[in-house]
């Protein structure tokens, strides 16, 4: 079983880099102090969470169901994603993203801009970030104000196939 | 993928679909050209555009089986040999192009195994005269010789035809002009729709409030037009069950060869509309009944000869809609299914023991062919013994909200009914509440709902950790749903307050622990988002009627939790009624009067239950009366035979008739039980209004009105409480003594007409009502027509008039609105008939007072 496991990881990380968004302009998000990267040909819409429907016996990171114009949009939590404990806000800020044909809200702490990662030099990953974070990291970037991890969408959305695997 | 190669395969594989049963028709009549003309038009285009596609393979297999065709078409006979081969290649080409939608690209691998033998037999059995044949045998060779030579993409050696030029798709019918549609596009409409009816919604919500006339007449427009839309786009999204008829005819020679039997195929109501996704979803039952039919209904020709039969068997196959649901009828001329047989098996597998059996009527018996496991076949045979049985097919069609029955007659053959609703996107649901939040439980499944507290003595019991509630006769388990959704993670076991949503699912019937019941809605169902995850627990999300996103609940995951999976266990059950809110049972009191049936009556217009000494009543004028209250009371005997002097004591039942007390003299009180009327059959004698089942006992409900009337006809004429008098106009006596009765009970006074001639008698004779109730359809004078002539007659006071359908689409409502009806109703939606009814009256009334209050108000001023 755990073999198994290793191999269908491991493959999963080559199919991610990829999958690797090669516009250069990304939008930031801020979860715990810290800045991500969305590529933003991902990026639909920004907008507050009024209402939440909860999904009893989901993936803790699925923070519920979302009525966004009409549409049922399924919200996720960055925190959780990153290994973060949950932090209930009352009108969570929420990135609309098109996944896979699926309408989905990435939930932040806040919303950045939209920056040229052109303008910085891509790094190599640091090699000790922990496993669950490195397989949400596409990139990193060096920028002038500081250092900026590209999220890879696939892996952040990618809940269900982890848990199969875990 | 290339836009012109997405066109063409969409073009192809709707076409192709067709081209199987076009040529089997062809076998059958080899004389109709136009079969076989259809069937060459579609592949030479396949052909054609292969070449330009690029498609060699595709283009290769295609132009073999346009040779063959070709000789077909020219006057060869339809040998079995030959067809079977087109069939292959069919097939091949159905493939290929499945391939080619999931791909993009031609499957590797080739046709070798088909070409060469097509080719073969088209040069082969070609009669020579057309010299268009020998040409093109003359390709085919020269084809085959050179396949491997030629390498993709190689330009065809055939005339291209373009597929704009050729009708690929030759129809009997008047072809009605129409545009393709992705689905997609659909969905977008459905959505913004959905957004639509929301935003009206909230502005009636606010128009509410504020009772502003200027707003409210538009709005009320806009609000019809918007559910008008919903149900428009709804309707685009049908398609005809044509599609799934079309693969039968394929089918049938399939099986008649294979059993060895010959079979006549007849299709019905190719035409009726129902949701794409439902199609697809009846096409596995529909295929696996026909199979059973053949297989086990249908004799061997030898034994229908014996039996004077005809020799070929008959598979039947119709579509209807009836009240919102498509029937879809199987029937077989065949032996009919051996009730015997199917009564040993039941209790050799131990499903009833003897004694039930014996109890049992023989359709019931036969529903035991859908239990799981069971099969009366003695040897199984390769067409329908093929793992999947009858309580598949039951089980698939009850996923999805339908139902399967049955009847047979020895000797005679079998009918399967086939219940499935129009559409899975909307679906009634009951809004539940557990825990604070709200979840959609779909109505297919639900029977009743049950309260835990209060006066209802339903009460959920613990049995070694499980919880049980003892409903009437039966216990059935019980599930909490804020358990079983882990809403409260102290709670540990099913919480005894709330309601107990009882659903019945195959063939179990458990209940659902819930706080409340918030509401019936008709929900529009979207599946959950892929990263929801697969919980099993909800089986799609809706967005309700005040913007709120609640997740709709699986019934057959939560029989799962209960354990139900698994079981074998099969319980033949009455035909399930259809469920109606909990709210609307009536209080009944159930009494005998004489011998015959328990009587029964709604306990609302009893106002008192009086035990009478029988030396106080007198006979005067032929009529029983007595003191009560310092007054002389009527009585009235529910049975005529009955001598209430007989005895020394007698119960009466005391109703109050416009203020004034009359008895109601019967021979014992039995219970008072509180159920959801249904009068199934109508009454015919006076007095009665018909039987309604009450605890499983049969009873007559009485007339009420009918005794006041007797005991105190002028009170009752003048009525302080105010009887409405609806005029129901049928041509049809069935459809009068259904909805009749239904009308009465409801608490109106019904005059029935069984033609339009006949309710305009009534009117010349001064016949006054408060309301018209009409079918549409009836012979000489139509509803419309008869609205007309009503509303043109300035005699008439011009009462509301209501149209009945046998379904109430937007465009019977328009219609009806247009002839000068008020609305229609479907003829089997009773709470709808009696909804609307109520409305109309209520509107008439208040229309009235609103003129008097405008006279009063203007002469004030």
């Amino acid at each position: 079983m755990t073999k198994t496991r290793e191999v269908e990881s491991s493959t999963d990380d080559n199919e991610y880099a990829h999958n690797i968004d090669l516009d250069d302009r990304v939008f930031t998000v801020w979860v715990a102090g810290e800045r991500f990267g969305i590529p933003v040909a991902h990026v639909h819409t920004v907008f507050m969470i009024d209402e939440i429907t909860s999904v009893p016996l989901a993936h803790e990171a699925v923070i519920g169901l979302v009525n966004l114009r009409g549409r049922i949009v399924t919200a996720v939590s960055l925190r959780p994603r990153l290994g973060l404990a949950p932090v209930i806000m009352a009108r969570p800020v929420a990135i609309g993203i098109e996944h896979r044909g699926e309408a989905l809200a990435l939930v932040v702490d806040a919303a950045g801009d939209v920056i040229n990662i052109g303008n910085g030099s891509e790094i190599e990953a640091p090699r000790h970030i922990p496993p669950a974070r490195a397989k949400l990291t596409a990139s990193v970037f060096r920028m002038k104000d500081g250092l900026l991890s590209i999220l890879n969408m696939d892996a952040v959305f990618d809940i269900h196939g982890e848990k199969i695997a875990a | 993928m290339d836009e012109l190669l997405k066109d063409f395969l969409t073009e192809t594989s709707d076409h192709i679909e067709a081209a199987g049963s076009q040529l089997v028709l062809f076998e059958r009549n080899p004389a109709d050209a136009r079969l076989i003309a259809g069937l060459f038009r579609l592949i030479h285009t396949i052909k054609g555009t292969c070449g330009f596609l690029g498609l060699p393979r595709l283009s290769y297999l295609s132009h073999a089986a346009e040779a063959m065709i070709t000789h077909l078409r020219d006057g060869g006979t339809p040998l079995p040999h030959h067809v079977n081969l087109v069939l292959a290649a069919i097939d091949r080409i159905k493939f290929i192009i499945s391939e080619l939608e999931r791909t993009g690209s031609e499957p590797a691998g080739d046709d070798n195994d088909l070409i060469p033998l097509l080719s073969q037999e088209s040069a082969a059995k070609a009669n020579p005269p057309t010299g268009a044949g020998e040409a093109e045998d003359g390709l085919v060779n020269a084809l085959t010789d050179g396949l491997d030579g030629l390498e993709l993409g190689a330009p065809m050696p055939v005339t291209m035809v373009p597929v704009t030029t050729v009708e690929a798709a030759p129809r009997d019918e008047i072809r009605q002009e129409t545009v393709r549609v992705s689905v997609h596009s659909l969905e977008r409409m459905m959505t913004l729709v959905s957004e639509l009816v929301l935003t009206r919604n909230q502005l009636l919500e606010i128009a509410r409030h504020r009772d502003d006339e200027v707003i409210n007449m538009p709005l009320q427009r806009l609000s019809g037009l918007t559910s008008d839309l919903q149900d428009s786009v709804m309707r685009a999204r049908m398609q005809p069950v044509g599609r799934l008829f079309a693969g039968l005819p394929r089918l049938i020679r399939e099986l008649s060869s294979e059993l060895g039997k010959p079979l006549i195929l007849q299709t019905y109501g190719a035409e009726t509309e129902v949701d794409r996704q439902i199609i697809e979803m009846i096409r596995d039952p529909l295929t696996h009944l026909i199979r059973n039919s053949a297989d086990h209904g249908i004799e061997t020709p030898e034994a229908r000869l014996a039996a004077k039969k005809t020799e070929a068997g008959t598979i039947r196959v119709s579509a209807s809609h009836e009240a919102g649901q498509i029937i879809i009828e199987i029937f077989d001329d065949g032996r009919g299914l051996d009730v015997e047989r199917i009564s040993a098996k039941a209790v050799a597998m131990g499903l009833a023991s003897e004694a039930d059996i014996a109890r049992m009527s023989s359709e019931d018996i036969c529903r035991f062919i859908f239990a799981a496991g069971f099969s009366t076949a003695r040897e199984l045979t390769s067409v329908s013994g093929r793992g999947v049985g009858m309580d598949v097919v039951r089980e698939n069609l009850e996923a999805i909200g339908g139902a399967v029955s049955l009847a047979t007659t020895p000797g005679e053959g079998t009918r399967f009914y086939l219940k499935i609703p129009l559409t899975l996107a909307i679906a009634p649901a009951l809004i539940v509440e557990v825990g604070g939040q709200r979840f959609a439980l779909p109505q297919h499944s639900v029977v009743e709902a049950v309260g835990l507290q209060g006066t209802d003595e339903h009460e959920i019991e613990m049995v070694q950790g499980a919880s049980l509630l003892r409903l009437r006769e039966a216990v059935i388990p019980v599930a909490d749903l804020q358990l079983l959704l882990g809403l409260d993670k102290h709670q540990k076991e099913c919480k005894m307050s709330g309601l107990v949503v009882v659903m019945r699912l195959r063939q179990f019937t458990f209940g659902l622990r819930v706080d409340n019941v918030a509401d019936v809605q008709e929900v529009v169902v979207k599946p959950l988002g892929a990263t929801v995850g697969p919980i099993p627990l909800y089986s799609g999300n809706t967005i309700l009627g005040d913007g709120a996103v609640v997740l709709i609940l699986n019934p057959l995951e939560i029989a799962g939790r209960l354990g139900f999976e698994n079981s074998n266990e099969f319980r033949v059950f009455a035909r399930e009624g259809k469920f109606e809110i909990p709210a609307t049972t009536t209080r009944m009191i159930v009494f005998r009067a004489g011998d015959g049936p328990l009587k029964a009556l709604p306990l609302s217009v009893i106002s008192r239950v009086e035990n009478i000494q029988t030396d106080q009543i007198s006979l005067s004028e032929g009529r029983l009366v007595m003191p009560f209250q310092k007054r002389l009371m009527p009585l009235v005997a529910v049975d005529d035979s009955q001598d209430p002097r007989a005895t020394q004591h007698c119960p009466i039942l005391v109703i109050a008739v416009g203020g004034e007390p009359m008895g109601l003299l019967i021979t014992a009180i039995c219970d008072i039980v509180e159920i959801h009327l249904d009068i199934e059959i109508g009454g015919g004698r006076g007095g009665i209004l018909g039987m309604a089942q009450i605890a499983g006992e049969a009873v007559e409900v009485l007339d009420a009105a009918y005794f006041m009337n007797m005991a105190r006809p002028h009170a009752f004429a003048r009525g302080q409480v105010k009887r409405f008098h609806i005029l129901l106009v049928d041509d049809k006596p069935f459809f009068l003594d259904m909805l009749g009765p239904v009308l009465s009970v409801a608490g109106y006074q019904v005059t029935t007409a069984s033609s339009a001639a006949k309710a305009l008698e009534y009117f010349e004779h001064g016949g006054a009502f408060e309301l018209i109730v009409t079918d549409i359809d009836m012979p000489e004078m139509d509803g419309y027509a008869f609205a007309k002539v009503v509303r043109a007659d300035p005699r008439w006071s011009c009462p509301p008039i209501l149209a009945l359908a046998a379904y109430s689409g937007p465009t019977v409502q328009q219609a009806a609105r247009a002839s000068g009806m008020s609305g229609a109703v479907g003829k089997f939606d009773r709470q709808g008939l009696l909804k609307a009814v109520a409305e109309l009256l209520d509107q008439a009334m208040i229309s009235k007072q609103t003129i008097e209050k405008d006279v009063i108000s203007g002469m004030a001023a």
